[in-house]
């Protein structure tokens, strides 16, 4: 028994350290001295940070990507939120079908969601740049802020509504004590899970950020592709660093249900 | 919605099926799709394989150490796509780490084949990208599980093997269908990956379709191949879902 116990703590160590060597990989060479990516390591430098912070380029990329996913969270907490909301006050006959229209981004890839908004976008002749990428990055979140929001909503006791309607309390102040009390945590485990995902999201940015104008994902990307550099491994390093964080306390603040909600970038291939 | 905005867009040209017989008489867009499906396919076995023993070990610790092996195993999953994609860029390649590692160590004197970019690449990548995804709803499973039946039936003399697919399977099998949704679209409709380390043999339709946006730039073609490729997605979704309905555990 003891020897099975073992076998599979070998397993399990092996699969955690096969799921984490990328990540590894590029936080470590982006402290290494020499260019090109090749153990043994050189030595130790903040060369490609103070190379990233000296390009106007990377700091104007990571200054969109701040507020876009600034921009996002607070929209898609403040709809998706609302929409919750509407689902446990209200009865209304679309409920099966809005839900499911909410819910679609999460099982269609992005690659076709992101084609399909930019068709859109380019139907009704709206020019991409920050306002399509945040619309992109809104109907991407939106379905996590609900899914937390409205299932924690579903685990407030009646009664305590009932009794403060019959102690005399309007719904505002229903609202304000009861409810938003009551969802707190949620709403602020989805803001957090929406932030992490706008700011690391590539495919759908990456289709409707247009010319002139990148989020830091984007801009790495094309820098892979025209000169990788340990500069990548610094900006990666970076998005790694906030997205992970982020997820982070939105699990600790969020409970279980959060650590099951993909957040990341879930459907980004 | 792309239904809708792809045929807006062909409507501002002609209406017609131009686009998807370019798609059907071309035996290359056909041919991709089908590769990219079997990727897929391949992709979502091996990662079922290895998620299944993964999501047993969870499941079957300490009620206090699940939670943080849980967390452990999403903190990858959290990072961006594009880090862990680029990170294996770096390893991949004539001239990447494990290339220059090798020939550093003085192991081979050329760069190995082995580890340039390629199919095997993308397969490795992909796996190691969707593995949380596949660990967790089979995890979800095995944590409601019955112990108690299993080791009534361990008792009453059968084998690991016969309880394994006479209990444990069939109880976890909607479990293991979810995690093949999880796996399977994603990596279907990949394109980043495929264009960062698949070099010639490992190029996917989504790479394809993304280029049609930008290189190629028609919009058109691009928009029916991914209709194609959502169809036959929606194909398999559906496929799953109904194995996922006959499931014993699907009601439970």
């Amino acid at each position: 028994m003891i020897k099975r116990t073992f076998l599979s703590w070998i397993y399990l160590s092996f699969l955690y350290i096969f799921l984490f060597f990328p990540a590894l990989i590029v936080v470590l060479f982006s402290f290494n001295t020499s260019r090109v990516w090749s153990f043994p390591l050189r030595g130790i430098t903040w060369r490609w940070y103070e190379e990233l912070l000296a390009r106007p380029d990377a700091v104007a990329a990571a200054m969109n990507s701040l507020i876009v996913a600034t921009v996002t969270m607070t929209v898609s907490v403040a709809l998706g939120g609302a929409v919750a909301f509407a689902f446990h006050q209200w009865r209304f006959s679309a409920k099966n079908g809005v839900e499911s229209l909410l819910l679609l981004p999460l099982l269609v890839p992005n690659l076709i969601w992101a084609i399909g908004l930019l068709l859109l976008v380019g139907a009704i002749h709206l020019p991409t740049g920050p306002a399509t990428v945040i619309l992109g990055h809104v109907v991407l979140t939106m379905p996590y802020v609900f899914l937390l929001v409205r299932s924690r909503l579903q685990s407030l006791d009646p009664n305590l509504e009932r009794a403060a309607r019959g102690l005399g309390a309007t719904s505002p102040l229903i609202f304000r004590r009861i409810i938003l009390p009551h969802v707190g945590p949620a709403l602020l485990a989805s803001a957090l899970i929406s932030f992490a995902t706008s700011f690391s999201e590539l495919v759908v940015a990456f289709f409707l950020t247009g010319a002139g104008f990148n989020t830091l994902p984007v801009f790495i990307y094309s820098l892979i592709e025209i000169e990788p550099s340990p500069i990548v491994n610094a900006i990666a390093s970076i998005i790694f660093f906030v997205a992970v964080t982020c997820m982070l306390s939105a699990a600790l603040i969020g409970g279980r249900e959060v650590a099951f909600t993909h957040g990341g970038d879930s459907h980004d291939k | 919605m792309s239904f809708a905005s792809s045929a807006e867009l062909m409507v501002q040209y002609v209406w017609s099926l131009q686009n998807y017989a370019t798609i059907v008489s071309e035996p290359i867009y056909l041919r991709l799709l089908c590769r990219s499906l079997a990727i897929a396919a391949l992709v979502t076995v091996l990662a079922i394989l290895l998620a299944f023993p993964a999501a047993w070990i969870i499941a079957r610790t300490k009620p206090k150490y699940r939670n943080t092996l849980l967390i452990l195993l999403m903190i990858p999953w959290w990072s961006s796509y594009i880090v862990r994609a680029f990170a294996w860029y770096t390893m991949f390649g004539r001239s990447g780490l494990i290339n220059r590692t090798v020939e550093s160590a003085g192991v081979t004197s050329g760069p190995l084949d082995l580890f340039g970019f390629g199919l095997p690449a993308v397969i490795l990548t992909e796996l190691n990208l969707c593995l949380p995804l596949a660990v967790l709803p089979i995890y979800m499973v095995l944590e409601r599980l019955d112990w108690n039946q299993i080791a009534c039936a361990r008792s009453l003399g059968a084998g690991p093997w016969r309880v394994l697919r006479r209990i444990v399977l069939p109880l976890s099998a909607h479990g293991i269908i979810a995690a093949a949704i999880f796996v399977f679209m994603p990596v279907a409709g990949t394109f980043i990956v495929p264009q960062l380390v698949g070099g010639v043999d490992g190029t996917m339709i989504g790479a394809i379709i993304a280029s049609q946006f930008g290189a190629a730039s028609n919009w058109a073609l691009g928009a029916a191949l991914a209709i194609t490729l959502l169809t036959s997605l929606a194909g398999v979704l559906a496929l799953l879902l109904v194995l996922r309905n006959r499931a014993p555990g699907a009601h439970a």
